[in-house]
């Protein structure tokens, strides 16, 4: 009968038998380093959320595969294992996941985009954008939506002119993110908006992942200099008084025949009581 | 010009010099036999080095397979019985 120290002898001569020859070597290297060389796993349709993830990074992080596939060897398991991958996963994306699970929903993104003007629960949802909204809608009534994405056109294109590194690229940042006229999708839609209108999401692929992450970054960088535009008009009196004088000329032109963009003048730049009619560099 | 045969042919191609991979080197050498299938006092930064390497050399064995896979015929000046026409 056969124990369990000659079955442990036999496989040590069958792995010395392996690494023989060149060709079993290789594949005992590949069955140990890379089994899904080997093995070709669909785990797509699967319920294993390993498998998938272990067949995400080989394509897109393969050093976390490789670090997976280490740890499961020294047999680390369960909610240890998965903690150790997240923690080495999660600064990889553009945003965090919570679970292995939540891979099969594609790569996670931070939509940062506002809801329309239109909706109720505008003032209630964006407490501090509301302000902005009641400054260009001025005494009238509260703009909707297309007046409001017209005034800011206008207010950015004349405040573009001042460069990327002014004030007034912040304001037109703010701006753009409030209307949705960034052109970055992450600034001007929300999570529920990319969602619910069916938008292609990327797939995990090193060139989607790419994609996505060059993406949020963007997108942070333009949200955090929207907010640095936001504090400006809340706190300078003077930028939020010519922001609320630019609406007031630009809705006095709406609607007239022989439209014509108006003359907006804005403060030189970001100190507080700066010259005002400054024009833009040249 | 002499004949070639595909028993020439094949002496050939593995008469090539074994490629030259981290991961062989893991197995003998002067890592210690190991007790289970596969070796398990290995670092992990070497295993990863190892493994990104060999991933690598997957990588581009496959792309050559494909490359190989789409050839047009090509008139052969050697004459190789076997698959003559």
């Amino acid at each position: 009968m056969m124990n369990l120290t000659t079955l442990l002898a036999a496989q040590g001569q069958i792995a010395s038998l392996l690494q023989r020859q060149p060709v079993t070597a290789l594949a005992y290297a590949f069955s140990w380093l890379d089994p899904f060389h080997l093995l070709e796993l669909d785990a797509e349709d699967g319920e294993d959320d390993l498998l998938y993830f272990l067949q995400v990074c080989r394509a897109c992080f393969p050093a976390l595969y490789a670090t997976a596939l280490h740890a499961l060897g020294e047999g680390t398991s369960g909610d240890r294992l998965e903690h150790l991958l997240l923690d080495a996963l999660n600064p990889l994306l553009p945003a965090p996941l919570d679970s292995l699970e939540q891979m099969r929903f594609g790569v996670p993104f931070e939509a940062l985009g506002v809801d329309s003007l239109d909706n109720v629960d505008f003032a209630d949802t964006y407490p501090r954008l509301a302000p902005v909204a009641r400054w260009m809608a001025g005494d009238g009534e509260p703009l909707d939506s297309d007046t409001a994405a017209t005034i800011a056109t206008t207010l950015i294109a004349s405040l573009t002119p001042y460069g990327d590194a002014s004030a007034h690229h912040d304001l037109a940042n703010l701006l753009r993110w409030l209307a949705g006229q960034s052109g970055n999708t992450l600034v001007d839609f929300t999570q529920e908006d990319i969602y619910e209108n069916g938008m292609d999401l990327p797939d995990w692929s090193p060139a989607d992942l790419a994609f996505l992450n060059d993406c949020q970054d963007e997108a942070d960088q333009i949200i955090e200099s929207a907010l640095r535009g936001l504090a400006r008009l809340e706190t300078d009196a003077l930028w939020r008084a010519q922001f609320q004088q630019n609406c007031h000329l630009i809705r006095s032109t709406l609607g007239k025949k022989g439209h014509h963009e108006p003359d907006l003048t804005w403060p030189a730049g970001a100190v507080d009581g700066a010259a005002n009619a400054a024009d833009p560099p040249a | 010009m002499p004949a070639v045969t595909h028993a020439d042919l094949a002496a050939c191609i593995a008469g090539l010099p074994a490629v030259s991979l981290a991961a062989l080197k893991l197995f003998g050498g002067d890592q210690p036999a190991c007790a289970g299938w596969f070796p398990t006092t290995i670092s992990q930064e070497t295993v990863v080095q190892a493994t990104l390497e060999l991933i690598a050399y997957g990588t581009r064995c496959a792309a050559a397979a494909h490359r190989l896979s789409g050839l047009r015929p090509v008139a052969l000046p050697v004459p190789i019985m076997e698959y003559a026409l």
